[in-house]
């Protein structure tokens, strides 16, 4: 081991360690602008130039691998004249006008020059004026501020899986963009803004709404996948502005992606509730008080339980509500009497309910993810499902792993994956075939991919397989999940699972299944799970944060039934699905006003704080449910600090580990049924910005509605132009259509998540595609705008 | 958008890297593109780099860093004098004027016709024999008015002798 | 006196480039002699390190030394890569031996791949030089026919491909490791190091890169010794050196002579001043060595330690010459709009510093320089040299840096009068 001294202090490190990480492990600081320690070295800003005994030059601590004996010096004259020459160079084309740049006030360069004695500029030539770029709705650039650091390339190449940025040109000349205008096309394209030592990448939704130093932090946890991404809610008065990575190495590392960087500006949607809202007899809605709606809302459940009795009543809650929320909400229910009550609204196929595990665990944490060598996704697309558990996968491969993708369709993954497609319909048969397999292992040489797959599943110690939200999304999930498990038991692997929502894990600890209670202890009477509402006739409905009209699988079924119901009280952020059907709806708490916890993919407990005050009457989800519960004089209700509802979760969860125990058996399988036949099969799940109320209203994260065919489906199906009419048993719908060659044939894919697709019921069913023209009106859209 | 006979010598550039390399062929492949069709389109920029599977930035990168490549129309013939230090110090200048005058363009511009371009360049490695211009696959050496005048006459008769 | 000797020998004969004038002429017997012999590797280097050649590219590295760098043992794919980017301004004389001897730089190469046990090898030529890489092209044809080249070469278990690669228009690609970076298909941009090509080259294997020049001496130092080729030269600066004498000579070209010929003599090989001219400055290794005073000139002999012991570097002997007709400020204007133009942009003193420099050169040039110019460009040149990424930097500082210090009267006279001194007429 090196021994070395810096500024006089000395220090061992491990060989091959830089000078800067060795300074950095001093606490000593040394300016740069190009290093950063999550991407490759460049060494191309030279501001961190050190002075090194013996050496004739100074070195750039960044790149510089320290020697045994080294003695370094990152303030000696040399130093500092090294450093201010540097800084000299990056300032002379640079505007001095930090008073209006985005970036003034947390920029690395402004403060590196307040840092020297003199910033002072003897360059009186013209300065270089650099032409912006359009990159997309999520950044702004301002290319003359760019001091061509490269870290946002580098960034794209090696971390997001960016293929559109790059420098062009040479010399002075050299400047960042993309080719020919085009948006940068990455759920993590945020980073770069905070990566971005200058003013050039600044957030586009943020810009001119305030400056740095006049905001408010807050520690939040993010409410959009179950990775559970550390987040600082910065906020000015009532408003949350931005929404940036707090570092976590074993959570997030120092990312998020734009779902969580930018749902945000879904917050102050056009539909956005404030205060209760109640329904009049001439079925218009009128603004209430909260003594006016909590009185209706007794009088309502009152009178639906009197005449139908508790066991016609049913919940259902987002996995995206807190554990107390969530806690409470069961509560609520079940001390009601009835037993109905589930968060899976998008689950179709419920028989393998008892053998889930405890909650659904990745069964290890994030940084172990990275060391995985061989790990397969089960309908599992986490690009867009799990951003930075993606990126944990994407390490793997980096650190000399394999992941492969077993799917419906092609995925886009920004890292190289195998991917084994279904052909339509037939996933039950490809992971059939695929435990097959495992019988002729010893068949050298395999061709065969799935043959290969096996001999590596076979070969590896351990392999790692991950299930994903689409497999349970299936129409055979339960068959699918126990051919998963034979294949894990037949290649001697571990199953991991890939939650879906943000608490997801929370929801099941909870007890928000109609089959287990808090801590996941199985409950006497089960009760009938999300699915099974719309045809079991119920009459009495509280949601909780969801909007069953796009949140689930048959969505206008949903609606259908809801507005059919005697009595449906909806706990939401948002109106306008609720108005359709509901009763009553009250004005909730939504992202960075309510205080929590949720339990991430890892089994990792994590609270959040509100940031900012509640909009008009709105009050935080837990103290609604706990007014009613107590307005309703159940038991258990009595709670006065949300610390005392997190005790009172606490002590009922009681022990869970981050290791589930081992995978309990799922029901034999019989032979897998084909699915019904028609001409097209319609695939569909939920795209990465349509997957809960918020994102879906944050107007910069808009995607365009289109249904994906392969060309040459196309062509069979006699289908030319660029708008099809899709039509199911359930209904039709006309779209945009987008030649897409990772859809297999056989298959069209919808997606799911919007209203507009919701009058196609469930995925996997049988349709059939015409061509058409596109529709006069266009719905009116929820974004915020 | 390329021809067969390109797409040949692109791939016969190809089979000189190992196989996991084949971005190794994309300043060849750009080359051969450039030949065929006159200068770099964006959209023949494009095609080449999704030819060798690759993202089309790379090809930007490197069309926009290398001064051999075209990204504007060029005339027919383009005349690269060379203005660097030894033909300065022999009078590149002046050649620059002459042909200036002669053509009627400035430097970096193209005769209506579209035959000819002028452009200075930096050292072609041929200084010995200063002053000297690169026209197509040719270097010109030793240049003098006279010479110069030769060469246009006999390229606006038509000389297919040069590309 | 043994002139244009090696690795020039046959400039001058007709079809000098076809196989059968350089078989003719002992062609390819060196490469017989170590396959055949055999010769064993080290022996080579060994050999190699007695001649005291030194890397004709511009740094005069040792060239044995840096072969033996070369990891042994390793397995995959060891890399040869021949530097024919020759951009320098002054500097041209690897066109001609591939124009005139391309199967000398071959049988260089395929010496030093059996030496370094590469099995594979490029030539990374620029791409302007379309003539020469034609006739390497040829060449390399050829020598695949005769079997020097391919699998099994000359029956033996060795075996090494050897192809062309064309530039497209950078002179930073002449720099090692952004040849390797264009190789690879990317921008030139020069990489930090370490690592060094040895361990980490082209493709991140183990590479050795030479110049042209280096590689064709090779088969003479084989078949004649290394004792033969250091004894053409002097201790520590063994052989010949091709000479670029181009500027204001009567006779420009490519002079091969022993090192440490007096500059003197050079000069007049090369026809001597134009009639009535005076010598006034010399930079004798391409425009990125310092310029030298024409008196001080006069009595430096021409090696790689002479010429660093007068403040400047032998660098690829591209020696151009100033006569008292030249305005020095004009002079430099255009080499320091050269470097500006060849800046790869990555790093911050280089992409900044060029232009800035040119700028207030342009400036002067023009009759608008100030009073605090001269200051300003030596405070400049101080703040780039030694702190970028690779040498183009210091070699864009030092013209400008080194005719202030020789010519500050003539930069001067500029300032005050917002013109030349000296009338250079229209050039
Ligand atoms: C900016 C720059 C340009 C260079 N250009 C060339 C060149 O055109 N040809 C060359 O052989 N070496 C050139 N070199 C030197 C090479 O980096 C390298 O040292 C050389 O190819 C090694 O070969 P040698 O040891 O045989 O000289 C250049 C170096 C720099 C920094
Ligand atoms: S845009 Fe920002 S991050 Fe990218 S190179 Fe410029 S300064 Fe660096
Ligand atoms: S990866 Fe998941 S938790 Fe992290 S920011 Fe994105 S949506 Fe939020
Ligand atoms: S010194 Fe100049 S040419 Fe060399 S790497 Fe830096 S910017 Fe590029
Ligand atoms: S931080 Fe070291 S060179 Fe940029
Ligand atoms: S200076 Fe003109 S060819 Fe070299």
């Amino acid at each position: 081991m090196p021994h070395i001294e810096i500024d006089g202090q000395s220090i061992e490190v491990a060989a091959g360690t830089t000078i800067m990480e060795a300074a950095e492990s001093l606490g000593i600081y040394i300016p740069f602008f190009c290093y950063h320690p999550k991407l490759s070295v460049a060494a191309n800003c030279r501001m961190c130039l050190v002075d090194v005994e013996k050496a004739p030059k100074p070195l750039p601590a960044c790149a510089t691998p320290v020697a045994d004996g080294m003695k370094i010096a990152t303030a000696s004259r040399k130093a500092k004249m090294a450093q201010q020459g540097v800084l000299e160079f990056l300032l002379i084309n640079h505007p001095l006008d930090c008073p209006i740049c985005d970036q003034g006030g947390e920029c690395p360069l402004q403060d590196i020059t307040m840092g020297f004695a003199n910033p002072h500029s003897h360059y009186q030539e013209e300065k270089r004026v650099v032409e912006d770029k359009d990159i997309g709705p999520l950044i702004t650039t301002e290319m003359t501020r760019c001091i061509q650091c490269t870290r946002c390339v580098r960034f794209g190449q090696e971390i997001g899986g960016i293929k559109e940025l790059g420098a062009t040109g040479r010399g002075e000349h050299m400047a960042i963009g993309t080719y020919v205008a085009k948006a940068v096309q990455s759920e993590l394209s945020g980073n770069m803004i905070d990566l971005c030592p200058v003013g050039a990448l600044t957030s586009k939704p943020f810009r001119y709404k305030a400056r740095s130093w006049e905001l408010k932090h807050t520690p939040g946890v993010c409410p959009h996948c179950s990775t559970g991404c550390n987040t600082d809610v910065q906020s000015l008065g009532k408003e949350v502005l931005r929404v940036l990575p707090r570092h976590n190495e074993a959570v997030n590392e120092q990312w998020i992606c734009d779902k969580g960087r930018y749902a945000y500006t879904g917050l102050n949607a056009p539909d956005r509730v404030t205060k209760p809202l109640l329904r009049q007899k001439d079925g218009e809605w009128a603004e209430v008080s909260w003594a006016e709606a909590l009185e209706a809302t007794l009088a309502g459940l009152d009178k639906m339980l009197a005449r139908h009795g508790a066991d016609k009543l049913a919940g259902l809650i987002s996995a995206q509500s807190s554990n107390e929320e969530l806690f409470l909400f069961q509560g609520l229910l079940r001390g009601l009497g009835s037993p109905h009550l589930d968060h899976r609204l998008r689950q179709q196929d419920f028989r393998a309910d008892a053998a889930m595990p405890r909650y659904p665990a990745l069964s290890m944490t994030l940084e172990e993810l990275e060391r995985e060598p061989l790990i397969v996704l089960c309908h599992a697309f986490t690009r867009h499902q799990q951003p930075l558990t993606n990126h944990r996968l994407h390490k793997a491969v980096l650190n000399g792993g394999k992941v492969v993708s077993i799917d419906s369709i092609h995925q886009d993954f920004n890292f190289p994956v195998t991917q084994l497609v279904a052909e339509a319909g037939a996933d039950g048969h490809l992971y059939q075939q695929l435990a097959e397999h495992f019988a002729h292992l010893h068949e050298a040489p395999q061709r065969d991919p799935l043959a290969v797959l096996a001999q590596e599943l076979a070969a590896a110690d351990n392999p790692l397989i991950l299930i994903g939200s689409a497999l349970l999304h299936h129409p055979q999930a339960a068959d699918l999940l126990a051919q998963v498990e034979s294949i894990a038991e037949l290649s001697g692997g571990r199953i991991g699972w890939l939650a879906e929502e943000a608490n997801s894990a929370g929801a099941w600890l909870s007890g928000c299944v109609p089959h287990r209670g808090p801590g996941g202890h199985p409950v006497d009477a089960a009760g009938l799970p999300a699915d099974a509402y719309w045809e079991a006739g119920m009459q009495g409905f509280i949601l909780f944060g969801v909007e069953p009209g796009v949140d689930s699988m048959r969505g206008a079924e949903a609606v259908q039934r809801l507005a059919n119901a005697e009595f449906v009280l909806s706990i939401s952020h948002f109106a306008q699905e609720a108005r359709q059907y509901a009763d009553v709806i009250l004005p909730m708490a939504a992202f960075a006003e309510g205080a929590g916890s949720y339990v991430n993919n890892e089994g990792r407990l994590q609270s959040f704080r509100a940031a900012v005050k509640l909009p008009g009457e709105a009050r935080p989800g837990w103290k609604i449910l706990r007014v009613l519960g107590d307005s309703l004089k159940l038991p258990d209700f009595q709670y006065n600090e949300l610390s005392e509802v997190s005790a009172a979760w606490q002590h009922a969860v009681g022990d869970y580990g981050m290791d589930i125990p081992p995978f309990q058996a799922f029901p034999p399988l019989h032979a897998t049924q084909a699915l019904p036949a028609g001409p097209l099969l319609r695939l569909g799940d939920w795209p990465i910005y349509q997957g809960d109320p918020l994102v879906r209203r944050a107007a910069p994260l808009h995607n365009p509605l289109r249904a994906r065919m392969h060309p040459q489906q196309a062509h069979l199906s006699g289908i030319q132009g660029e708008v099809v009419e899709v039509s199911t048993a359930a209904g039709k719908v006309t779209l945009a259509l987008e030649l897409d060659t990772h859809i297999p044939l056989g298959c069209i894919w919808v997606p799911l998540g919007y209203s507009e697709t919701a009058v196609l019921g469930a995925a996997y069913t049988p349709c059939s595609v015409v061509m058409a023209a596109l529709p006069e009106r266009q719905p009116e859209s929820l974004r915020a705008s | 958008m390329l021809s067969e006979k390109s797409l040949e010598a692109i791939a016969f550039e190809r089979s000189k890297y190992p196989p996991e390399e084949s971005r190794s062929a994309l300043l060849a492949a750009l080359r051969i593109a450039q030949e065929e069709q006159g200068y770099l389109r964006d959209e023949l920029i494009t095609y080449v780099a999704n030819l060798l599977d690759l993202p089309p930035i790379q090809a930007f990168e490197v069309a926009t860093f290398y001064t051999m490549y075209d990204l504007k129309p060029v005339g027919r013939h383009k005349f690269c004098v060379c203005g660097s230090v030894s033909c300065f110090l022999n009078g590149s200048d002046r050649i620059i004027r002459h042909l200036s005058e002669r053509l009627g363009i400035g430097l970096g511009e193209t005769t209506e016709d579209g035959l000819f371009t002028l452009q200075e360049v930096e050292c072609l490695g041929a200084c010995k024999d200063a002053p000297m211009l690169q026209l197509g696959d040719r270097y010109y050496e030793n240049l003098t008015p006279e010479s110069l005048d030769a060469l246009i006459a006999e390229l606006q008769g038509g000389s297919t002798d040069v590309r | 006196m043994y002139v244009n000797g090696v690795t020039l020998k046959n400039r001058g004969v007709p079809d000098s480039h076809r196989l059968s004038v350089y078989a003719g002429t002992g062609g390819y017997e060196a490469l017989r002699k170590v396959l055949q012999e055999p010769m064993a590797p080290e022996q080579i280097i060994a050999e190699m390190k007695k001649s005291a050649l030194r890397g004709r590219g511009g740094a005069g590295f040792p060239t044995g030394l840096k072969w033996s760098f070369m990891p042994k043992g390793v397995s995959g794919t060891k890399y040869l890569l021949c530097n024919a980017d020759e951009g320098e301004p002054g500097t041209c004389k690897d066109r001609d031996i591939m124009r005139y001897e391309p199967h000398r730089l071959i049988e260089g190469m395929i010496i030093g791949a059996y030496a370094m046990g590469a099995t594979a090898g490029y030539i990374f030529i620029r791409g302007e030089f379309i003539e020469p890489i034609n006739i390497v092209e040829d060449a390399l044809a050829e020598a695949y026919a005769a079997g020097y080249l391919g699998k099994k070469i000359l029956g033996t278990d060795f075996s090494f491909d050897l192809y062309v690669y064309r530039g497209a228009g950078a002179y930073i690609c002449g720099e090692e490791t952004a040849l390797m970076e264009a190789l690879e298909g990317k921008k030139g941009q020069p990489r930090f190091k370490p690592p060094f090509p040895a361990s980490y080259g082209l493709y991140g294997r183990p590479t050795t890169i030479n110049n042209v020049e280096t590689f064709a001496s090779v088969p003479d130092i084989i078949t004649k010794g290394g004792e033969w080729f250091l004894n053409l030269g002097k201790p520590n600066n063994g052989g010949t050196k091709i000479f670029s004498v181009t500027g204001q000579v009567q006779k420009p070209g490519n002079y091969e002579v022993p090192m440490g010929l007096p500059f003197r003599d050079l000069l007049e090989m090369a026809g001597g001043l134009r009639p009535g001219r005076q010598l006034k400055a010399v930079i004798p290794g391409g425009t990125s060595t310092a310029m030298i005073a024409g008196e001080v000139m006069m009595d430096v002999t021409m090696d790689y330690d002479s010429i660093s012991k007068a403040g400047s570097a032998l660098g690829a002997g591209s020696v151009i010459v100033m006569d008292d007709s030249v305005c020095m400020v004009r002079t430099v204007e255009r080499i320091a709009r050269f470097y500006m133009h060849e800046s790869c942009g990555q790093c911050t003193p280089c992409r900044e510093g060029m232009g800035w420099l040119w700028r207030v050169m342009h400036r002067l040039e023009n009759g608008q320089g100030r009073e605090d110019d001269l200051q300003l460009l030596l405070d400049v040149g101080s703040r780039i040299e030694g702190r970028t990424i690779c040498a183009l930097a210091d070699g864009g500082v030092a013209p400008v840096v080194s005719s202030i210090k020789l010519f500050r009267e003539e930069y001067e006279y500029h300032i005050e009068h917002k013109r030349c001194m000296i009338s250079m007429g229209e050039h």
